[in-house]
């Protein structure tokens, strides 16, 4: 049973904190339990950015929920190498509770209208993550920037995602065209990084649906692509 | 040698106009004090410096300390210090309490990579509540364990300082997570070294 002794003092002060905007939290050795502290903590926070990386979230991922869903200045969440791919929220649902908890957790996505930059690289996503991933940009209006490289992710993933971004656009366009002013128009992708995922067999068939949609696409290239190649990668 | 004589070049040839000095010279305790009495020597050329950062220079004794205390209290204009690989814990305090008593526009400090522990934090604390003028605190890449956890917390409670960015990345506030943390680290590593060979 992980102590968080640290996690504990720090999210006690956090609680209360009105002023801190960025907090970066890399690498320091928290768990689960701990993460969840801080997150809680965080609820009510006027945090712009926050990075937890290289730290043990798993589940501890659904206690963002209430953040996401009560800030409107969380801009950038950095969650790279926290082993999302084993929280309930990016597998697949086996009961009825977990279903629940996984579209809690999108729609607490989806609630968020500030989040512009949203990294969980070096996750181990796999399919069923990117497929939770792809519900998010389905339902989130603002994100524009995602990092998904690194999370074993093959064809199925990755086209899950691929026509969520393509849906994401239409929406955009649709909505960019509308002469209301409404505030609830969808911003554009304009960075997809998937690179070290599974896909060199099936890059090209991606390049050609997400290169019209999304300014910068960073993808491994395929052997006999011939396209511009900048170290290794397709930059569209 | 030759990079102390180099930089203590450039600090004799500063104007009286400078704004930004970065000072990156890998300098161990021996060569240390050169540079930091061609500092101390041109103090007078610093009443309009804002940014100052020093990387890896040894400031690790109790004169070296002085030296950078004596030229930090001649800069009332600074607004950010970044002083990276050059401290460590025992001297820490001192410094804190001449630079936050004297340099009164101070808003940025950053302390990355420089060893500190637990007894650094918890002594600085209380000095930066007592100013209430650091915004963005850097405390990444050092030996700060729970402690210095619960006294950040501290710091953080009550908005006393007014924290606006905190990093505090690379240190091992809970060892719970840590070895899990390694373990997955290096699996993932490997795993991606598979897909390139792949």
């Amino acid at each position: 049973m992980c102590l968080s002794t640290g996690a504990i003092g720090l999210s006690q002060g956090l609680r209360s904190n009105t002023s801190v905007q960025v907090l970066i939290a890399r690498s320091c050795g928290f768990c689960e339990a701990g993460v969840g502290l801080l997150l809680d903590s965080l609820a009510s926070s006027y945090v712009r950015q926050l990075d937890l990386s290289e730290n043990i979230v798993d589940n501890a991922a659904l206690r963002l929920a209430p953040l996401l869903q009560h800030s409107t200045s969380l801009s950038e969440l950095v969650l790279s190498g926290v082993r999302l791919g084993q929280c309930v929220a990016f597998r697949a649902a086996h009961t009825a509770e977990q279903a629940a908890e996984r579209r809690r957790f999108v729609r607490a996505f989806g609630d968020n209208t500030s989040l512009c930059k949203l990294d969980v690289s070096n996750n181990r996503l796999g399919n069923e993550g990117a497929q939770t991933v792809a519900e998010i940009l389905g339902c989130n209006q603002t994100i524009m920037w995602l990092n998904m490289s690194g999370n074993r992710m093959t064809h199925t993933g990755a086209m899950a995602l691929a026509r969520a971004v393509r849906e994401r656009t239409t929406a955009y366009s649709s909505s960019s065209s509308s002469s209301s002013s409404s505030s609830s128009s969808v911003v554009k992708l304009e960075y997809l990084d998937l690179r070290l995922n599974n896909l060199h067999a099936h890059s090209l068939e991606l390049l050609a649906i997400l290169e019209p949609v999304v300014s910068t696409l960073l993808i491994e290239r395929e052997p006999e692509f011939q396209g511009t190649i900048v170290d290794g990668v397709q930059e569209v | 040698m030759e990079q102390v004589a180099a930089c203590t070049d450039v600090i004799a040839a500063c104007s009286s106009t400078l704004r930004r000095l970065h000072l990156s010279c890998k300098l161990t305790s021996n060569d240390a004090p050169k540079l930091l009495a061609a500092l101390a020597g041109a103090v007078d050329k610093f009443e309009a410096l804002r940014e100052l950062r020093i990387f890896s220079v040894c400031v690790r004794s109790a004169e070296n300390m002085t030296l950078l205390g004596r030229v930090l209290s001649k800069c009332p204009q600074l607004e950010l210090l970044q002083l990276q690989s050059c401290l460590e814990t025992p001297h820490v305090a001192r410094l804190m309490h001449e630079l936050l008593g004297s340099a009164t526009r101070l808003r940025v400090l950053l302390l990355d990579d420089n060893s500190l522990e637990d007894s650094s934090i918890n002594s600085m604390v209380p000095l930066l509540l007592e100013s209430r003028r650091i915004r963005v605190l850097d405390l990444s890449m050092n030996s700060l364990t729970h402690s210095a956890g619960s006294a950040l917390g501290g710091l953080l409670a009550a908005n006393k300082a007014l924290i606006v960015g905190l990093d505090i990345s690379m240190n091992e506030l809970d060892d719970a997570g840590k070895a899990q943390a390694d373990v997955w680290r290096r699996a993932r590593s490997l795993s991606h070294s598979l897909i390139g060979c792949a």
